[in-house]
């Protein structure tokens, strides 16, 4: 089971969105939650969910992924509904129930912030479902590579996260084995309160954390002994290339922003 | 000019105090010389604690002799100018198959060494193809290193070190933690690359029945090299070896025993298949009369 664990929500598809080059993907990603933030007349708020309708709807993945996405924010998402709802006072009270009242502004106030919530959540999800962890830190590493040039250590990073992203299934696995082994020698995982069930990790973690110390080390070794010496003069085997299709996409992408800004402007 | 090139090689595991002070030292070579010609095919066998794995690992630089010299390709490990050149020509596989492979794709880590040597990603893309089908492990190239079984991790690891072109392989215990199905698999590819390839190979390791395979077997035992000759030379002694904490395969004692007793079974016998085709023949020669 474990061994097919995939990192991040990733869902193999062949749409336009899954072809476009990672750090088309990444600049979108900014623009579009500038763009939620910029979005104040109707107008502006029919454009943006045209475009995340739009885009849902291209990147060819079921819906259910997306509702996925949104359950770890609900919970927030609900919270800004009624502190907004609540705490914001206007003119035109709508109800009025002993010392609490709700005011039309409230209620405008907190449809807003919850869409800007759930566009944030969906815009993100739309990212990390149509592109591979690795698709992501290799267009990083191609996208920021000139912060190199102010001493960024963008290689070092993007390596540390690919190294990571490699890892995480082979820890996950071994934390698997060392709970089953620490279970077979009697160890009580399942019961208590929370203080008492944090404590009973530590048999878990201990174990976990040396070996990963001693992968870690063993790690180093193969790579220095495959000539590893950091970022200079280092080849790609997977060199990310703009194609037509990027070009148009990070056309539309300015031609979007500007749009917003010209709306908050002048609508 | 061997290829490689070990003279009176010392080493030392030092371990500090608190204070930094130099605390126990731990001799674990002993004035070991070995040599190996290009397109040798070399074991070097030794139990727990015999100094096999620190042998191996001065021989691409991990480690700088205390005393005596390594000489790979006429450079010499000691000198920090020659490491990158000197890992360049010895590639090695170590043990733990999981703690190598760095990329999240087979080909991509196939690639790593080659990225780190700056190859152009043309000729990249050609080598990690050839390597891959080298092992036989080329219809994996695009998936996941995490779903394939231990054996194929390490041909994964070997294609990472020929795609880099070294001219000797060193295989530092890399089937210690294998099935006997990966084990084999791991060795047959190491053996068609020396071969086919003309690869030189160094096989660390504590099985008797791997190091059968090689050209020449050097026998390390606390930190010296107590024997060497080839697999039958050094199989005759069996009983020497069991001091050495090393057992000769089943085989190969037993067909020395059977000589022992008067029975012509032919020298340099170092497998099962060998053995049971001899007796056959001495049966079909003699009758089951002896």
């Amino acid at each position: 089971m474990r061994r097919n664990i995939t990192i991040g929500q990733y869902y193999p598809e062949n749409s336009i969105l899954h072809r476009l080059d990672p750090r088309v993907k990444l600049l979108g990603l900014i623009v579009f939650l500038v763009c939620v933030f910029l979005m104040d007349s109707y107008w502006s708020y029919g454009a943006v969910t045209a475009a995340v309708v739009i885009l849902v709807i291209i990147s060819r993945v079921p819906l259910r992924y997306f509702v996925r996405s949104l359950k770890p924010v609900f919970f927030i998402i609900i919270l800004t509904f009624i502190l907004n709802i609540f705490f914001t006072s206007g003119e035109e009270i709508l109800v009025k129930w002993g010392i609490i009242s709700i005011y039309k502004e409230g209620v405008i106030m907190a449809l807003k912030m919850s869409i800007r919530l759930i566009y944030l959540v969906l815009s993100s999800a739309l990212l990390t479902l149509t592109t591979t962890p690795n698709d992501i830190t290799d267009g990083m590493e191609k996208a920021l590579r000139p912060l190199n040039k102010i001493h960024v250590p963008i290689h070092e990073m993007t390596m540390m996260m690919t190294i990571a992203l490699r890892f995480i299934p082979i820890i996950s696995e071994e934390t698997d084995k060392i709970r089953k082994a620490q279970i077979s020698r009697g160890a009580d995982l399942e019961t208590g309160n929370i203080i008492k069930r944090a404590k009973n990790m530590v048999p878990i973690l201990v174990p976990l954390l040396v070996s990963s110390f001693r992968r870690a080390g063993d790690l180093a070794l193969a790579m220095d002994a495959r000539c590893y010496h950091g970022g200079e003069g280092r080849t790609k085997y997977k060199e990310l290339r703009y194609g037509k299709k990027d070009g148009i996409a990070y056309l539309m992408i300015l031609a979007f922003l500007a749009g917003i800004i010209l709306m908050r402007n002048f609508l | 000019m061997s290829l490689v090139e070990v003279k009176d090689l010392f080493y030392e595991y030092r371990e500090r105090d608190e204070n930094g002070e130099v605390d126990i030292v731990t001799t674990a070579l002993e004035g070991v010389s070995v040599n190996v010609e290009k397109g040798d095919f070399i074991a070097i066998i030794g139990s727990n604690g015999s100094g096999k794995s620190t042998f191996a690992k001065h021989l691409n630089a991990i480690l700088k002799p205390t005393g005596g010299t390594v000489i790979v390709r006429s450079l010499d490990t000691s000198l920090e100018e020659n490491t990158l050149e000197i890992r360049k020509t010895a590639g090695m596989v170590f043990q733990n198959p999981d703690n190598q492979i760095i990329g999240s794709i087979i080909e991509e880590d196939v690639a790593f060494g080659l990225e780190n040597l700056g190859v152009p990603t043309d000729e990249m893309k050609k080598r990690v193809k050839e390597s891959l089908k080298t092992v036989g492990m080329w219809e994996y190239a695009s998936g996941s290193p995490n779903r394939l079984s231990g054996g194929q991790k390490q041909r994964v690891a070997i294609a990472g070190i020929v795609a880099m072109k070294p001219e000797v392989m060193i295989l530092d215990e890399s089937t210690a933690m294998l099935d006997p199905r990966g084990r084999k698999e791991v060795l047959d590819a190491v053996e068609e690359l020396n071969k086919e390839e003309g690869m030189t190979v160094i096989l660390i390791t504590h099985y008797m029945d791997e190091a059968a395979r090689a050209h020449k077997i050097f026998v390390l035992h606390e930190g010296q090299v107590k024997m060497s000759g080839t697999p039958e030379e050094v199989f005759k002694r069996h009983k020497e070896l069991k001091e050495y904490k090393l057992k000769v395969p089943v085989a190969a004692e037993l067909a020395v025993r059977l000589r022992e007793k008067g029975i012509p079974v032919r020298e340099g016998i170092t497998n099962d298949d060998e053995l049971v085709q001899e007796i056959s023949r001495i049966r079909s020669e003699h009758g089951t009369g002896i």
